[in-house]
């Protein structure tokens, strides 16, 4: 009860307004034990994770939690047991074009939703949640035919391209990025698009002038969203790459396939790559914190 | 806002940079040069010697010896890409010139219906069915005649052991009966060390069927009759040798109950720590990693047990399958024809010669099928070696139905049903029994 | 089904149409907008669709797949085994569909006031906020595939750390055994719970910053005090997000198909045996590609009911 009761009581701080100091206080206090808890919930696993990377491969498992010595080759060895650094690099592309593509193209409909009425407005918006829930797993086999036919008819190579996967990831992110956008765009007030519709800017110079700065912070996410249903994909991934455009989780599940023909997993360098296959992400993220959390703070939009 | 119009300004020119010159590299193919894709089976142990052979050993010197053939290859590590590009590869009938396949996956790829039955003709610009070892070759096709299949490596499965342990309990050299080894199993235990005689692991996919299927074959019976119309995996000889595994943990206490959540990772894990005396169904792919291991200077490779528990001898019908037919083969699907279909018998020929087998045990860890590839080679003059090559003459090949891959994932769901029930305490013998049958009903259903 | 949800909505049509300002005759509807995404999903989504409705029908597997538009035609004998009780397999794929529908609903109420509260803590400057903000995204930011390896040494029986820390601390035995069984059902569950409540943590973060001073200023005049603004001002001012995380979690969650595949391997325990790794399996690893349509296609008809009456409960696009 208590915690709850502070819960509601930091709101009214986080929104930044006049509250006593005893309360300031204790507030404070609460904020403190909540990131102490946090940080202890998020960082005792991944510290498992930084632990097991350190440990001789062979270690791993065997019942001693630490190793017997600190085995930094892990970290060099892992370049060479897969192709590391490409598979990040391949990830890095299809992942970020699958998610710079489908925040734009899920601009349009977001756009025209969130703005206008009209007939099949419903159905389309019900239709994106119907599709979330058709098992991606079974649409593998069809796409790779449809993926051949398209091949065929157009006499171009789709299998092992980026921009196939590329494609394919836009597809699952899609429905969530009109989503996304469609709530995001519908806060944004209407009045400034008006003014500049009056003023004769065309609609294209509206969206690109007016809404797309007001509704950066909602793009930032959604694009966020998006990259990271890419990065984390293995099943269509595997299907659809080829070495050269191998992504990284592929990539990392080659350690632990080796199991298959009867050898052992590298556990050791196995969290090493992983370790290291996320950095990219958190500098992306980190890139991106303050256009998700600064825009609409900014003042552009008030009520 | 500035700021956020030149974002979007770069990731959009980032992202076009980065898909247009793609479109581009698609139409580039002469026609006067035969081309092969190869789609090969990797294992992460080995990846980074494996590409760099294929890269900077044989394609080249395949290249050099057939001026107007250019091999691209693509490798898979785990079986689940090997199932989808099959399967994707025979829906479209589009894919690599020539499949690696795990000797296990060839009667599913059989019965695809997809890949060339290879004539006499065939056979001999590949150099003859005589040059490979025997049993092999029992895993190419349903009988000679329809043969999709050649063997290209092998890997013979041996019982790994812990001679350290060995000495500790005062055991002289490893057993060959299943009797002497539960009794040589229960010497090594001691649970307060965390010591175990062996391990096991029914939560693998695989596994679980190799092993049962070993020991039923020992024991006279098989999972499928011999017309390959029938199933009899709730046969008694199956029954028997599924309890029997189980019984390592409930009955004669020499596999630790953790094991019960095991995969074959797990449990080779469980052997490098040096807490296993013996681990079954171990094959030279685990080399490398054993020889960083804690145990670098104790292991050692020994052939299977090949008499039934309980028992001095083997029954009339047993088998000693001391190892299945295990290893790759190689296979052409029938979408490849002409000019690109005889490039593609070239470079089976070729990787199947001598001199390349042998250098695919001396950096990738897989025997020769090449029976030439063994006289005059020092590498295998070791025990170790003669261990396996002695496997291999008693190797034993898995019925050769379409059917066999539904059966060992449904083999799979039973042993780990059978885990379980041992973890929650909810397990009684006869559950084995019981669970079989459903097995048999489904595998049944599968069968054509 | 759609239509339906049409008129059954004509009521809030009507109350959202005022706000309906861009539209007059000048200003018709940029249709093409719209076309783009269409063309994709067509391409991508319903065209696949549309195979694998045909493929449920036939019988594809292993020996028709080479010739799949000529496999046999079996009519509804899918859907009758789809419907049938498990087998030696595992779980069924009402069994299946039960588990993923438990496990979407549990991660996301699990998730959601993790994610609020932690939104609300790092909401207000303090020293080290950036610091914490980014380490709030870590476990968002590690791929599920290496979350799934993680969880599965951490839930080793016997050596594995949680069960060693648990027995110290006599809150359960070292052999739990999380792995296999029932227990599976709650390892999966707790994996997901760490990785993902930062989604929610995300959007709700970006929504409070669309929460205006003045409101806050203008209810604590009015003599309102924290709890009671939270209430009245920002959960009201996050329902649309919230609502919409809530939604898009459910969804995500019901689809996942990785953090099982990768932490049981294949087949998973009953309990644990989520819908998409039954089709996984059904499909790819038993080559039983119609009923594996089959089974998709008959939890997707009854995913839309509770789906439907989930958009309406949210009552998502309603004042968008």
């Amino acid at each position: 009860m208590n915690e709850q009761h502070a819960i509601k009581k930091n709101s009214l701080m986080s929104s930044g307004y006049h509250v006593g100091s005893r309360n300031r206080r204790t507030l404070n206090k609460i904020r403190v034990v909540g990131i102490v808890v946090f940080a202890a919930f998020i960082l005792l696993p991944l510290a498992y994770v930084v632990l097991v990377s350190l440990t001789p491969d062979s270690e791993v498992g065997g019942g001693s939690i630490l190793p017997s010595y600190i085995a930094w080759d892990n970290y060099a060895m892992m370049w060479n047991t897969i192709p590391l650094a490409k598979n990040i690099l391949n990830s890095v592309i299809i992942a970020g074009g699958a998610g710079v593509f489908s925040t734009f193209v899920a601009l349009g409909p977001a756009y025209l939703v969130a703005r206008f009425r009209f007939s099949g407005r419903k159905s389309f918006m019900l239709s994106l949640i119907t599709m979330q829930t058709i098992p991606q797993v079974m649409m593998l086999l069809p796409l790779f035919v449809i993926f051949i036919i398209v091949q065929n008819v157009l006499h171009i190579v789709l299998v092992g391209q980026y921009y196939t996967l590329i494609i394919t990831y836009m597809t699952f992110a899609l429905p969530f990025a009109c989503w996304l956008l469609i709530s995001y765009m519908a806060n944004i007030p209407v009045e400034l698009e008006e003014a500049a519709l009056i003023d004769g800017c065309s609609r294209w110079q509206v969206i690109y002038r007016i809404v797309m700065p007001l509704i950066m912070p909602g793009m930032v996410v959604t694009f966020v969203f998006s990259f990271l249903l890419g990065w984390s994909d293995v099943l269509f991934a595997s299907v659809l790459t080829t070495p050269a455009t191998q992504t990284v989780a592929v990539g990392l599940q080659s350690y632990l396939s080796s199991g298959d023909a009867g050898g052992t997993v590298y556990w050791g360098q196995l969290m090493a790559a992983s370790l290291t296959s996320g950095v990219p992400v958190v500098v992306i993220f980190l890139f991106f914190q303050r256009y998700i959390v600064g825009g609409l703070a900014n003042g552009a939009v008030k009520g | 806002m500035k700021l956020t119009k030149k974002t979007i300004a770069s990731l959009i020119t980032l992202s076009v940079a980065s898909a247009l010159p793609l479109s581009a590299s698609a139409a580039t193919s002469s026609s006067k040069i035969v081309t092969l894709n190869l789609f090969v089976a990797t294992s992460s142990s080995y990846e980074a010697p494996e590409t760099a052979m294929y890269n900077k050993v044989f394609i080249p010197e395949f290249e050099r010896q057939n001026p107007g053939i250019k091999v691209n290859f693509s490798t898979y590590n785990s079986s689940t890409q090997e199932n989808t590009e099959l399967q994707t590869s025979a829906a479209t009938h589009q894919g690599p010139s020539i499949f690696e396949f795990g000797t296990s996956m060839v009667p599913t790829a059989y019965a695809t219906n997809m890949f060339h039955v290879l004539s006499s003709r065939d056979w001999a610009m590949i150099g003859g069915k005589n040059k490979f070892f025997a049993a092999q070759l029992k895993m190419s096709g349903p009988n000679p005649s329809h043969y999709i299949g050649v063997p290209d490596m092998m890997l013979p499965f041996s019982m790994l052991y812990n001679k350290a342990l060995f000495r500790q309990a005062g055991i002289s050299s490893p057993p060959t009966t299943w009797t002497q080894f539960v009794n040589d199993a229960k010497r090594i235990t001691n649970p307060s060390k965390n010591q175990w005689g062996t391990v096991i692991d029914p939560e693998d996919s695989y596994d679980p069927w190799k092993v049962g299927w070993q020991l039923t074959r020992q024991m006279g019976g098989n999972f499928l009759s011999g017309n390959l119309k029938t199933a009899t995996i709730d046969s008694k000889p199956s029954i028997q040798a599924l309890t029997f595994w189980f019984d390592w943990v409930t009955k004669y206490h020499i596999a630790s109950p953790n094991d019960l959540t095991y995969k074959s990772t797990d449990a080779m894990s469980a052997f490098e720590s040096g807490n296993i005396g013996m681990a079954i169904l171990q094959t030279a792919t685990a080399i490398p990693s054993l020889k960083t291991s804690k145990v670098k200077n104790e292991y050692a490779f020994a052939p299977i047990p090949d008499v039934p528990f309980g028992m001095k001898s083997r029954p009339a019908n047993g088998e000693s399958a001391q190892t299945i037919v295990s290893g790759q083969d190689l296979a052409i699907p029938k979408y490849v024809t002409g000019a690109q279909y005889t490039a593609a018998l070239k470079w089976i020929k070729f990787f199947t010669a001598v001199k390349q087998e042998q250098m695919i045990f001396t950096h990738m860890g897989y025997l020769p099928v090449n029976k030439s590839a063994y006289s005059n080679f020092k590498a295998f003059d070791t025990p170790m070696m003669k261990a396996f090559v002695k496997s291999e003459l008693g190797a034993d090949p898995t019925p050769f139905s379409g059917a066999w891959g539904n059966l060992e994932v449904v083999y799979a769901g039973v042993t780990n049903s059978i885990a379980t029930q041992i973890a929650t305490h909810t397990f009684q013998e006869s559950n084995i029994a019981e669970l079989l049958k459903s097995a048999d009903e489904q595998v049944q259903s599968s069968l054509q | 089904m759609a239509g339906n949800y049409e008129l059954a909505d004509s009521s809030t049509e009507q109350a959202v149409r005022p706000r309906n300002k861009l539209q007059g005759k000048r200003n018709r509807p940029p249709y093409w907008m719209i076309l783009p995404a269409l063309f994709l999903l067509v391409v991508i989504v319903v065209a696949p669709f549309l195979v694998s409705i045909y493929t449920s029908f036939t019988n594809l597997d292993q020996y028709t797949i080479s010739n799949w538009i000529h496999a046999p035609f079996v009519g509804l004998k899918n859907y009758i085994s789809a419907l049938e009780q498990g087998n030696a397999l595992g779980a069924s794929s009402l069994q299946s569909l039960w588990v993923s529908i438990s496990f979407s609903l549990l991660t996301t109420i699990l998730i959601t006031p993790i994610g609020i509260f932690a939104a609300l803590i790092v909401n207000k400057p303090f020293q080290g906020r950036a610091f914490v903000r980014t380490l709030f995204l870590l476990p968002y930011v590690m791929p599920v595939f290496v979350n799934a390896i993680t969880w599965r040494m951490l839930f080793m029986n016997g050596w594995g750390m949680i069960d060693r820390i648990l027995s110290v601390l006599h809150l359960a035995s070292q052999n739990t055994f999380w792995l296999i069984g029932p227990n599976s059902f709650w390892a999966m569950c707790i994996a997901d719970v760490w990785s993902s409540w930062p989604f929610v943590y995300l959007m709700v973060l970006a929504g409070l910053q669309g929460i205006s001073e003045d409101l806050y200023e203008s209810a604590y005049l009015d003599g309102a005090n924290s709890t009671r603004s939270f209430f009245s001002i920002t959960l009201p001012m996050l329902r649309p997000i919230l609502g919409l995380a809530l939604l898009l979690s459910t969804l995500n969650h019901f689809n996942n198909f990785t953090l099982p595949f990768i932490m049981f391997g294949t087949p998973p325990s009953p309990q644990a045996d989520v819908l998409p790794l039954n089709i996984y399996i059904t499909s790819f690893q038993t080559f039983n590609f119609g009923l594996g349509a089959a089974m998709s296609l008959i939890t997707l008809v009854i995913m839309l009911v509770p789906a439907f009456f989930y958009i309406r409960l949210l009552r998502l696009g309603e004042e968008m």
